[in-house]
Formats: structure tokens, sequence, C-alpha cells
């Protein structure tokens, strides 16, 4: 790369508010806990190192991670795509709405959800009811692989629509009715140039939604069984039985590592696939216009996203609804609502508003953090580019646990000792909901036409006033669209947040956790689940708003 | 990055908020107890509001998980703890502990009239002051229609129950660990390996904690299980919720049970010792003694504790049975477990 | 104002930046483009146009060379600091700002003040004939309409130096033609040196004072418009400017001490007085050699076969293209079924011209002719009345 505009305006100090977040909040309590972990004497311990090496049984971890990773994702993207369709190129009534409720999935306590999924589909669920009145045999998935792929579906599936379908909608379709023109059948249309053209999405898509199942923690501990651990449980359940502290650190570095090296190919692909393609405003056709044929289409695809995400939160608000045989009753909420007098009470009402100020204020800095990262990202060529995205991306690969216990022995003394404080949730928040930031930035920056940038240049605009007026308004709803997920991500959060949680600032998450822990909270559970479902769809519906209006001539 | 200021107000006005709320949350008060806790404690408010008062402090509860998390937590910031006094270490988490050298003795006040079989369960040192037990046991679900119950543990790997028993891993639940526990001190080295192995055959459930197990896996809340691993307070806990006259549960009782005690030490290190240890008293004064029942759904230490009428449901007939391990060896016990159970 | 000077400027490339791939070099270039002119810079597709527009306008940095405008060095600044317009090939038009918005925003970037703008605004889109249309948001403007937006928005902070890069490239033809005159006109009234490139000799022609022809990364030929294109350096360039070959052969002596060039199948022309000599010495220099009679476009004339009118050289009528009232028409010349080349000819006689399959012979003034020697250099460009 020759000097000029395109290398290197200042990586540094685009990505320094970013690199020293990262290095105080995640590399610094990371290495503390691991070489703890591996040198519980001062010096590395290469039996442990050995001795995990040697065992067949975490090679089998890391296998299995890896494949129902791999399968969790191609799933959720078959799942995804048809709905990213239907949102990127339906008008219907509701759209906004639907979409907000999409998100909602994803941000469930996995305990919750599992109790919705049995609601449906286990034994004495409402499929198995079904079935048993045709005869046939009742459903128990319970601790098999499919119970695992099933939830991630429902969790991720949310990431591939909502991150594909803002692409989508703004694609150009000038090249779709060209390839029409030149005989090309539907599928053929959608296979050949669509599809090329969302490239960057569906792989951003397609690289969270493997992330989050190759460290799937909930689910697998909820929904799995014997043979079923994931590396993140794995470690979890060495870590959680200090003594295997050695293990747990090795396996995490053994995580990371893969995570990192998923990550890295993952970048280096989406270099190449990056496809520039006219941005245009909404491309959405009202149900009206559509032919009969493309109508039904869509209609059978919404039903399906709708039934597959929609029957199991039904079933949670049902169950929060329902009290025995008498029907429908508030009294779930009515306990929840009563003080008890005891000191285990959480008031809905706080939990509510500590986990939107949480969600609010990790998403501002989640924002920062992810826009700065992706311009650093985008103006560090080569290979350098390559290793840099994949190190941004380490948040998602650090197992909760480890990183709870880093914080807790890393922000531990003087005036950094940061125990009990409100701050460690708020950046173990930021840390998991930035990346989503970063991603869906990037994604749409890399189908940014970098002539608008020289444009901006030659018409006396510096970098910083290039990207403050033609980078960032045109990049916007890649933010926004990152916005919502780091949201929802940190209202959903609750690994790192169990590990520093306080009663005095209890999410709602965390009340839901709390409920299920004590005799006769399933009930409080649910409603709170419900409240948890309501307040997430409200907050995914509010920030699709504020996207309208803050780039409405787009 | 001032091109962030059409994005981020609403979130700034926030944010804002949020972080002058976690000043005004940090230690302003003159003195403060920071009390490391497992998820389970709870007691009554009223009751807490009247220990601050008297000693002029602020409470702050840190609630970490299991006794296993607890613990770990504790050795983790050994010597620089987050609390001044740690609640829920039990029988079988104390050796590490102790070892860690987490704890500074204490003697409480009441001491003397603990039974000297709880005392020895968790050491026998002034380290440790007992405050409640517990037994877990298999609970049954009555309205399931189970034509018998099993009168012996090896029965649980019998045809005849195939299916019908969930219990939690003992890596990650505590009553997981201490029904192990119960096997290994019932059916002896060897004999148990043999029975959980023979449980799993016989389709034995496995959840990672109790919530999972009592909740989704038991019959009595909509699941597949009509046997549960659960502690035996748990029918008085199903009276006490459902406002019913007879428990719809019961514990089986039809083998000894290992005790379960829960003690709490003053942390080394901590920043306020003497408190630490009033609250300790505090714990065995009779007014937190009686609420223990009702708030934590275990029974208390100091023996001959009024408990409330309920609490009938959860007398156990059975007798003790009796268990000391190392670490190590619980350790190697949940190893070969899971050797068992998960490869 | 501002001349503009590229001084032994080189670049080498990976790809080029507009996305064509390839290794490439853009070799030592050297030009100037007066204060206040209008510069074309014609070149054939990936010759290395844009290229050089990059690097005038900072967005690439060159390997060895300087680039100067009023006589200053400006390598040493960023882009935003040149003072350079650049109008896109490709617009580049900000898809988020309506039309005004985008003229505006070079203007809120230099900070003007807020009343000079919109003044500025309005001006300019009166200027570029867009009155009410500021409000639009680009994908509601029409071709001709972002090309001038995109033209507005480059000039409005007074640029000292306007590049535009093919900047009708992607219009209609009828639009093109529209709008050069209009393009002619208004970089007149702006009175900004530019440099406009072009694949398109037409542009040039109509646009430009000066003409700068390039080839493969060089400078072929530069110098005010009218002289260039009465005589191009050499034969490239001479092709790049639309000159026809009448015949190329070997020169032969004819009675009166007359020279004709022989192509077989093609026909024999004269050699105009005044060329005679060169044409006589590189037959004599390099023994049997090949030249050659170039005529500019617009100067061969089709004229019936025998009417005693034509030059020697006769073509098979392929096309009749009619050109309002009158014709063009294409001619094959060379063997019937292996042609060696075609031209175009007007057809300046009454009625339609003859059917395709027909022959018709060519008529050109002695003075259009250049003569092209073995070396592809042009020798001379008779001067006018000095033809017999």
């Amino acid at each position: 790369m020759k000097p000029g505009l395109r290398a290197g305006d200042g990586v540094w100090r685009v990505g320094l508010p970013a690199a020293l977040a990262l290095a105080v909040l995640i590399a610094w309590p990371l290495a503390a806990v691991l070489w703890r972990g591996v040198a519980p004497d001062g010096a590395p311990s290469w039996e442990a190192v050995l001795a995990v090496a040697g065992d067949r049984f975490y090679w089998e971890r890391l296998g299995f991670t890896t494949a129902q990773a791999l399968v969790s994702t191609v799933l959720a993207l078959a799942v995804g795509l048809p709905g990213a369709a239907l949102f990127a190129l339906v008008r219907f009534p509701g759209r906004g709405l639907a979409l907000a409720l999409v998100t909602v999935p994803f941000v469930l306590p996995t305990l919750v959800v599992a109790v919705a999924f049995l609601q449906l589909a286990g034994p004495q669920g409402w499929l198995s009811d079904g079935l048993a009145l045709v005869g046939l045999p009742r459903l128990d998935p319970r601790g098999t692989l499919w119970a695992i792929l099933a939830a991630h579906v429902f969790f991720n599936v949310a990431i591939v629509v909502r991150l594909v379908s803002g692409v989508w909608a703004n694609l150009d379709p000038r090249p779709e009715e060209a390839a029409r023109l030149l005989g090309a059948g539907s599928l053929a249309v959608v296979r050949h140039v669509t599809l090329p053209a969302l490239g960057p999405a569906v792989a951003a898509a397609a690289a969270l939604v493997f992330l989050f199942t190759f460290t799937s923690f909930g689910v697998v501990l909820v929904l799995g069984g014997p043979g079923l651990d994931t590396l993140e449980v794995t470690i979890f359940r060495l870590a959680v039985r200090l003594v295997e502290l050695p293990e747990a650190a090795i396996l995490s570095l053994l995580q990371i590592g893969a995570t990192l090296g998923a990550l890295g190919a993952y970048a280096w692909l989406q270099r190449r696939i990056a496809a520039h393609r006219t941005q245009r405003p909404d491309r959405a056709l009202p149900l009206a216009a559509l032919s009969w044929r493309a109508r039904s289409l869509a209609a059978g695809g919404g039903l399906l996203l709708a039934l597959y995400l929609g029957a199991p939160l039904a079933a949670l608000a049902w169950g929060s609804l329902s009290v025995g045989v008498d029907g429908p009753s508030l009294v779930h909420f009515e306990r929840l609502f009563a003080e008890t007098g005891r000191v285990s009470f959480i008031a809905p009402g706080d939990a509510v508003r500590w986990s939107l100020s949480f969600a609010a204020a990790a998403t501002a800095l989640a924002v920062v953090l992810g826009v700065t990262a992706a311009a650093a990202v985008a103006r560090t060529p080569g290979r350098r580019g390559v290793l840099l995205d994949a190190l941004l991306m380490l948040p998602l690969a650090v197992p909760a646990v480890v990183l709870g216990f880093g914080y807790l022995t890393t922000f531990d003394r003087g005036w950094y000792d940061l125990r009990g404080s409100a701050w460690l949730v708020l950046f173990a928040h930021t840390l998991v909901a930035y990346p989503f930031v970063l991603r869906a930035t990037l994604a749409v920056r890399r189908s940014l036409d970098p002539r608008l940038r020289e444009a901006a240049r030659l018409l006396g605009a510096g970098p910083a006033r290039a990207w403050r007026y033609v980078e960032l308004p045109l990049m916007a709803r890649g933010v926004l669209a990152g916005s919502v997920f780091a949201f929802a991500i940190s209202l959903g959060e609750f690994g790192a947040t169990s590990v520093l949680r306080r009663r005095e600032f209890a999410t709602l998450p965390i009340a839901v956790f709390d409920a299920l822990g004590r005799p006769g909270g399933l009930g409080r559970a649910l409603a709170l689940s419900t409240i948890l479902m309501l307040v997430t769809a409200a907050s995914a519906l509010l920030i699709s708003r504020l996207r309208y209006r803050e780039i409405g001539e787009f | 990055m001032s091109g962030f200021h059409r994005l981020v107000p609403v979130f700034a006005v926030v944010a804002g908020l949020l972080l002058l709320g976690a000043a005004a949350c940090g230690d302003d008060e003159p003195r403060s107890l920071a009390v490391l806790t497992h998820d389970s404690f709870d007691m009554e408010e009223e009751l807490l509001a009247r220990f601050e008062e008297e000693h002029d402090v602020t409470v702050t509860l840190i609630e970490g998980g299991d006794a296993n998390e607890i613990v770990a937590r504790a050795i983790l910031n050994a010597g620089n703890p987050e609390a001044d006094l740690l609640f829920g270490v039990d029988n079988f988490s104390y050796h590490r502990a102790l070892e860690a050298g987490v704890f500074e003795p204490y003697e409480a006040r009441r001491r003397g009239e603990l039974p000297a079989e709880f005392l020895e369960a968790v050491g026998g040192t002034l380290e440790l002051t007992p405050i409640d037990y517990g037994f877990v046991d298999i609970n049954v679900d009555l309205e399931a229609g189970l034509a018998e119950l099993p009168s012996r543990l090896e029965d649980l790997a019998d045809p005849r129950w195939r299916g019908a028993l969930v219990v939690q891993d003992p890596a990650t639940s505590s009553p997981g660990l201490q029904f192990l526990a119960l096997t290994v001190a019932l059916l002896g080295e060897g004999g148990w390996q043999e029975f959980w192995a023979a449980l799993r055959a016989n389709g034995v459930r496995v959840t990672d904690g109790w919530t999972a197990a009592y909740y989704t896996e038991f019959t009595r809340n909509g699941g597949e299980s009509p046997l549960v691993v659960s502690y035996t307070s748990s029918p008085a806990a199903e009276v006490f919720f459902g406002e019913l006259d007879e428990p719809p549960t019961r514990t089986l009782a039809a083998w000894p049970l290992l005790r379960q005690v829960e003690a709490a030490g003053v942390l080394a290190g901590a920043a306020e010792p003497e408190l630490a240890g009033a609250f300790i008293d505090f714990m065995l004064s009779d007014a937190f003694q009686a609420q223990i029942p009702g708030t934590m759904f275990v029974y208390p230490a100091i023996p001959g504790t009024s408990t409330p009428d309920w609490w009938r449901w959860a007398e156990v007939g059975a007798e003790s049975a009796a268990l000391d391990a190392s670490a190590e060896e619980i350790d190697r016990w949940v190893r070969e477990w899971t050797e068992i159970m998960r490869r | 104002m501002t001349s503009l000077a590229v001084r032994a400027l080189e670049r080498s490339y990976e790809t080029g930046a507009a996305g064509s791939g390839g290794a490439f070099a853009l070799g030592s270039l050297d030009f100037e483009v007066g204060d206040g002119r209008v510069a074309a810079l014609l070149g054939p597709s990936g010759c290395g146009k844009t290229t050089l527009l990059r690097l005038i306008a900072g967005l690439d940095a060159p390997d060895r060379g300087d680039i100067r405008l009023g006589g200053e060095s400006v390598l040493a600044l960023p882009p935003h600091r040149r003072g350079v317009g650049l109008v896109f090939q490709e617009l580049a038009l900000f898809p988020h700002l309506d039309a005004a918005t985008n003229v505006d925003f070079g203007l809120r970037m230099a900070r003007w003040p807020e009343g000079r703008r919109r003044e500025r605004v309005g001006e300019l889109l009166g200027l570029f004939e867009l009155d009410g249309l500021g409000r639009r948001r680009i994908d509601e403007l029409s071709g001709g309409e972002r090309q001038r937006v995109a033209l507005a928005r480059a000039v409005a902070p007074e640029p000292s130096v306007l590049l535009l890069d093919e900047p009708l490239g992607s219009l209609d033809e009828g639009l093109k033609e529209q709008l050069r005159p209009k393009l002619r006109e208004m970089l007149g009234r702006l009175g900004t040196t530019s440099l406009l490139v072009s694949h398109d000799l037409r542009d040039a022609v109509e646009v430009a004072d000066d003409l700068l022809v390039m080839g493969a990364g060089k400078l072929l030929q530069a110098g005010p418009l009218p002289s260039v294109l009465a005589g191009p350096a050499t034969l490239r360039v001479a092709e790049m400017l639309g000159y026809a070959t009448l015949v190329a052969g070997p020169p032969r002596a004819a009675a009166d001490g007359a020279l004709v060039i022989v192509e077989d199948g093609v026909g024999a022309v004269d050699v105009p007085g005044n060329l005679r000599g060169e044409a006589a010495a590189a037959g004599s220099r390099e023994g049997r050699v090949t030249l050659r009679l170039l005529a500019p476009p617009a100067s061969l004339i089709g004229v019936p076969v025998g009417s005693g009118l034509g030059c020697g050289v006769v073509g098979e009528v392929r096309r009749v293209l009619p050109e309002g009232p009158l014709f063009r028409v294409e001619l094959a010349l060379g063997d019937r079924s292996a042609p060696a080349r075609s031209v175009r000819v007007r057809w300046e006689g009454g009625g339609r011209p003859p059917p395709p399959g027909e022959s018709l012979g060519i008529a050109v003034r002695p003075e259009a002719l250049r003569l092209v020697g073995p070396a592809g250099a042009v020798a001379a460009a008779a001067a006018a009345g000095d033809a017999g």
C-alpha cells in the first residue's frame, strides 16, 4: 500500500479508546486470572497443560463444541434468511413491531426459555398432546442435541433476521432486475445476485451466531445432557470447583484460541467478499403490490417464523398468567409486587429501572467503542487488520465466569477496588455488547462506496469531519442495528452479571434467577420474564423509531 | 468523539444518571458490613434493620452463587476479601476454605449451645460457626400415581422406576453433591460407582441445578419425573406457598440421611472483624434462628428454637448418616461421577 | 486562479483505484494547464487518466515527481487542504443528503457564514439550472440533474483547480450532445482552471481549450486544442483523434515527378507537393517502406467512381447512415472478401448515396492529408494554399 488516503489516517488515534478500554477491561483481568490458573505457584505448571492436552475428553469437548456451533449456525441461517427477506422486501402492517418482537428471544434467560420449550415440546407439552391425540408417541427432546440446536436457533435467529434485513432493505434492486431480464429464475437471482451482495451481512451474522453457540452456556447447561457439554460449560464446571482452576484456565485459553482462529478466518473472508452495492432507500413493497405467489410465500415464511419464535414466548406468557386450573389470573404478578418483608425482595420496578439504566449506559459506551473500533479495523490494511478485527471480538470468546473471576481478582484494591460496584457490571455489559456494534458497523462500512469519503475529503473535510458528516450518517443504520443488539444483550446479560451482582442493583435476569432459586419462585420468575420480554420488545421498538427519525432522509 | 452526538444523547443522559446513582451507592456511610453468602440466603428485612440500627452499620449482602462458588470467591480474594463475613460454607466445601486460610477464629457467644455433631461437621474449629442445617432426600410427587416407592437406594436402579428420578449435577449443584455424598456414605467405595452407572442405564435425568430439577423435571411442576432429589423441607415449602393443608409431596426418608450444616465465618483481612463477629452472634440469636425456616427453608442450628406450625411437614424421622471427606476426596467423587455420567 | 503543473510524475500501481485490476504504471508525466484554461485529457479506458486525477487530488500519492498549483508544490498537503475540486466519474453524491445539502457540503466544511452559504448554494443551483430541485433526494433526480449537482458541489467552495473524471460518461448520447455546450459555457463562466478527463474526443473538442493525449500511462501530445487536432505528432495520436488511413503502402515515382502511394486492392493516392520530398527521402533511405496517408475525420467525401473527383481510392459501400438531411457512408477498403479496413465518408451529392455493394470513390482536399513515415511520426501538415 502506497501512502495516500486509504492506509492509516491515524489508526491509532481512532482506535485508542477501544484499545485502552479493552486492555483495562479484558486483557488485564483475563491475563491475571489465567496466569493465576496456569501458574498457581508463580511458574507455569506444565503438568496441568500436559494433563489437559493428553485428555481425550477435552478434545472431544472441543470437537463437539465446534460441530454443534456449525450446525446451529447453518440452521439459524436457514430459518433466519427467509425471515430477513420478509422484513427487507415486504412492507406489511406491524412490521416494526414484529421486528422488535424477533429480538425478544435473544435476551430471555435460558432457564425461562427452557421452561417455555418444555411447555411446548416437552413430554407433557402442547405439541406432545397434539401428537398423542393422533396416536403418535410424545416428544422428549430433553437431554438431546435436538433440544440444544432448537434452542440455539430460537435464541440466535434474531441476529440473522436483523443484521441481514437491515442491509437487504437498502440494496439497490436494479441488479436483481437486470438478472431477471437476463433470464434468471427467482432462485437463481437470489443465489447469484442477492446473496453475494448480502455476503458481508450474512457472514457477519453467521460469525456472531457461531460465536454465541460456540460459547453457549445456559442452553447447554439446562437442556443438555451427558456428552453434550460445550467447552464453556466444561470450564464453568471446573472453575467453580476452585481446585481445578489450572484446567479451567488452560481450557479457557483453548476456547479463546479456537474462537480467535474462527474470527480471524471470518475477518479474512469478510475482506474478500466485501461487496459494494449502491445503497438505496427502503425497497420494501407494500403487501398489496406483491404478486399472489409472492404474497403467499411471504405469508408462509412469516407464519413459520412467527410460530417458531412466538409459540415459546406465548407459552411463557401463558405460564405467567396461569395458576392451576382456574384460568388466567394475575396472581404471579401480584406476588411479584407484594412486599415480602424479606431481604430477598427485589422490587420489580427497581429491577426494570436498573436493567434499563445498565442497557442505556452500556449501549452508549458500546457505540463509542464499536464505532471507533470499526474505524480502526477498516483503516488497518492487510493481515494486521484481520488480526485486529479478531482481537477486538475477544470479549465474546472469553468465558463469562472467567471474566467475572478476573474482575474480582483485578479490581480489588485501593481506589480501583470496584468489587461490588455497579461500574463493573456496566463494564461487563459494555464488553459483551460492543462487538455487535462493531460487526454491524463494519458490515455497513464495507459496503460503503469509498469515493463518498474521498468526495468529502476533496470538499475540504479532514478525516474526522469526513467521517462525521459522511461516513457516520451512512453507517447510522448499521450502528443502530448494532445498538438494538447491544441494548438487548445488556438487558439479557446474565453470565458475568451473576458474578458481579448486588441486590442493590439487581437487573431483571438476576431477579428471574433469584426467583427461580427460591422455593415457590417459578410463577414469579415467569412473571418477571414476561416483564423482561415486554421491556425488550418496547426498547427494540423505541430504538428502531429513533433510527427512522435520525436518518429519515435516507 | 463529537460525531456521536446525534446518536448518543438519549443514552448519555441515562448513563449520567446511572453513574451518579453508582456514586451515590458508594460508601458514604461511616461503617458498612459486607456479607458474602449463597443465593438462597434470605431473612426478614425488619430484623436486619434492627441489627443495622443497633450497630450503626449498613449491611451489604453479596450473593455469590452456591456454597462452592462463594468459597471459590473467598479463596480467590484470600487476604483481601470483598466481604467481612462469609455465610453458607457447608460440611463439604469447608475443607478447601480452611486450607486456604480464608477465615479468622471467632468464638460465638452461643457456641456452647450448638450440638457437637454440628460443630464437628464443619471441622470443629473456631473459624466456623454452624447457623443452620438441612437434609437432601428423594422427594416424591404423591399425585403422580406411583404404584410403589423404593425402599432402598439401590431400588432406584430398578426398571420399576425407570426414568422416574431426576438428580442434580454434583459439580454445579449443592444438593447434587449432597446426594452423591449420601450414595458414597451408604454404598461405600465401589458400590456407589456401580449404583450410578446403573442409574444412568435406568434413565436417570440430570440437571445442572436444583431449580431445573424441581421446576422443570418434577411431575409436580409439569415435568416427567415423579422422584426428585430435593430438600426434606420441600414438602413444608409446598404447604407454605400453596397455602395448603397437607403437602402434595413427601420425602422418602427410607434410609439414613446426611446432614448438611451451613456455617458462617469471619473472613481474614476483613475491614470490620468485630462487626462480622457481631453478625454471627446475631445469626445465632433467637429472633434470627426462629425465622430461618420461613426464609431459607432449613432447620435452625440452636436446639429448641420455636418454629412455625407448617414446619412440622419438614420434620424427618430418619437417622443421620456420617461422612467426612477431604476436598481432594470430594473432587475425586465429582470427577468419577462426571466420568460415569457424562462421558 | 491558479495554474496546474505536473512535473516528472510517476506512479506504479497494483490495482486501479476504481477497481480495474492488474499491474500498472504511470510514466514520467509533464504538463501544465494555464491559469483559467480548460484542458481535456484524452485517452483510452484504463490508460491511467483516473489515477492521474487521484494523484492531483491527493487521494493517492505519487512515487516520484511533483504537482504544483500556482507554482507551489501541493504534494505534502492532504486532499482537503489542496483546494482541488473533483467530479467523480460515478459522481459520488452523498445519498443521505438532498441536492442543496450536497452542494452546500464544501461550504459547510470551509465554514462559510450561514448567509453566504445559502446565497452561494442558490446561485449555483441557478447557474446549473437546478432551481427548485434543491430539496430533492439524490435518487429522485435524473441523470443529467445529478451530473449538474455533482458539478455544482465540486465548484461550490471555489476550488483553485477543478478536475472532471468522465463528467458525461454515464449519460446517454442525446443528453451528452445537450450538455457539452452547457458544460463549456459553465466552465467558461466559472473561469476555474480545469482538467477534464475523457475517452470521448467529442467531449474534448467541444469543451476544452487545450488538449492532452495520453496512452498507457504516458503523455503522447499536448497543446492548444486546434493545433493538436490539426497536427497529431504520431500515428497513434492521429488515430485517437479519429484520423483515417487512406492508403498504406510503398511510395512509387510517377510521371512529372509526382509520387504516389499504392496499396493493393485499395488504390493509389498522389502525395501532395509539399510532402513529396519527405516521402521520397523516406523511400530512398529505407528501401522498401510502407508510408501512410491519413486524413482527418470530416475531410473525406464520397464521390461516384469515374467522376474524376476521386483521390484514387475506391471502396465498397457497406452501410448508409442517415445524418440529418445528409448521409454518411461506411466504405470497406481493399479486397472484397477480406477488407483491409473501413472508413466513413460524407455524401454530399444530391439524392441517396449508392446502396450497399456498389463502389464509391473518395475525394479529399490535398491539404487535409498527413503523411506517416515508417517510424510512425506524422511528417508534416500541408500549409494552406500550398497544395496544387
